[in-house]
C-alpha cells in the first residue's frame, strides 16, 4: 500500500515539474517570438509622413481640419494616429502662438510607433512661424 | 511503477515533439526575419538616398548604388523611370539581394504610377508601405520580398 503511495507521488511530482518546466518554455518561446516588424514599419511609416506633410507644404498650412484629410487620406485604415502641433513666432525669444492635438487618443495603447520633426513657415520668403509636430501611430 | 515509467515515456515523447515543432517554426521565423530586414533596409536605399553616383540616371550602367530620390522621401520621376526600365537581374544584382522583389509607386487613389520587379509572388511575402511626394503630391510607394 505504502510502496504504491510512493510510486503515484513520484509520478504526480514529475508531471508537476514538467508542467511547470513546458509552461515556462513556452512563455519564453512566446516572448522570443513577438515580432518587431509591425513596430518598426510603423515607426518608418510615422518618420516619412512628417517629412512628406512638411515637403508637400501641408504642415505649413497649420490648418488642423486640412491636416486631419491630409493624413487620413494617406495612411492605411488599419493605422490609427494622432498629431500635435505647436508653433511660435521669435522676437526676443521664442513665444507660443498656437497649438492644436487630431486624430485619435492614444492613452491606453501600449504600442506606439513615435516620430518628430520642426518646420518652417514662410510669409514672403522670411520666417513666420517656428513649428515643432509629434506624430503617433498605432495598429488599430 | 508502470504508471511512473508510462507518464514519463508519454512527457519525453510530447517533449520530443515539442521541441521538433519549435525547430521548425523557428527557421521559418529566421527567413522571415531576413525578408523583414531586406525590405526595411531596401526601402530606406530607394527612398533616402540619391544613389551611386548621385546622377546614376544619366549614365544606368554605371550605377553602383540604385537610390530614387533627389531629397529624402521626395522622389525623382528620371531616376523612376530608368529604374523600371532596368532589367530584373541587372537590379537584384546592384541592390545586392537574395530574394524577389515587387516594387510599385501608386497615387492616394491607387493608380499605379510606376512598377517593376516581379508580381508571381510566393506565400512567404514581406511587404512595406513607405510614404513620399512625387511632383509636389503625396504617394505611396510599395515594396515586396520573397523568396
Amino acid at each position: 500500500m505504502s510502496k504504491g503511495f510512493i510510486f503515484s507521488l513520484d509520478s504526480v511530482l514529475s508531471v508537476a515539474v514538467i508542467s511547470i518546466f513546458l509552461a515556462t518554455f513556452s512563455f519564453l518561446s512566446a516572448q522570443a517570438q513577438s515580432d518587431p516588424y509591425p513596430l518598426i514599419t510603423l515607426e518608418k511609416q510615422a518618420n516619412d509622413l512628417l517629412i512628406v506633410l512638411d515637403k508637400s507644404g501641408d504642415l505649413s498650412t497649420l490648418n488642423s481640419s486640412y491636416l486631419n484629410i491630409s493624413i487620413n487620406s494617406t495612411l492605411p485604415s488599419s493605422v490609427l494616429w494622432n498629431l500635435e502641433l505647436e508653433y511660435y513666432t521669435y522676437s526676443e525669444g521664442f513665444e507660443k502662438s498656437g497649438n492644436f492635438s487630431i486624430g485619435y487618443t492614444y492613452s491606453t495603447v501600449t504600442k506606439l510607433a513615435h516620430a518628430q520633426r520642426e518646420f518652417l513657415v514662410f510669409e514672403n520668403s522670411s520666417v513666420k512661424y517656428y513649428g515643432f509636430v509629434r506624430l503617433n501611430l498605432w495598429n488599430d | 511503477m508502470v504508471l511512473a515509467v508510462l507518464i514519463f515515456v508519454l512527457l519525453l515523447s510530447f517533449l520530443t515533439l515539442f521541441r521538433f515543432v519549435d525547430i521548425l517554426d523557428l527557421n521559418k521565423s529566421i527567413e522571415k526575419n531576413k525578408l523583414e530586414s531586406s525590405a526595411i533596409s531596401l526601402s530606406d536605399i530607394l527612398l533616402k538616398s540619391q544613389g551611386i553616383p548621385y546622377n546614376w540616371e544619366k549614365n544606368p550602367s554605371s550605377v553602383q548604388m540604385i537610390g530614387l530620390v533627389s531629397s529624402p522621401n521626395v522622389l525623382s520621376e528620371s531616376k523612376l523611370e530608368k529604374f523600371i526600365n532596368m532589367s530584373y537581374t541587372n537590379v537584384i544584382q546592384v541592390l545586392g539581394i537574395h530574394s524577389q522583389f515587387y516594387f510599385y509607386v501608386e497615387d492616394l487613389t491607387g493608380n499605379r504610377l510606376y512598377q517593376t520587379g516581379n508580381s508571381t509572388l510566393s506565400e512567404q511575402i514581406v511587404s512595406l508601405t513607405r510614404f513620399a511626394v512625387l511632383n509636389g503630391e503625396k504617394v505611396r510607394v510599395r515594396l515586396m520580398i520573397y523568396e
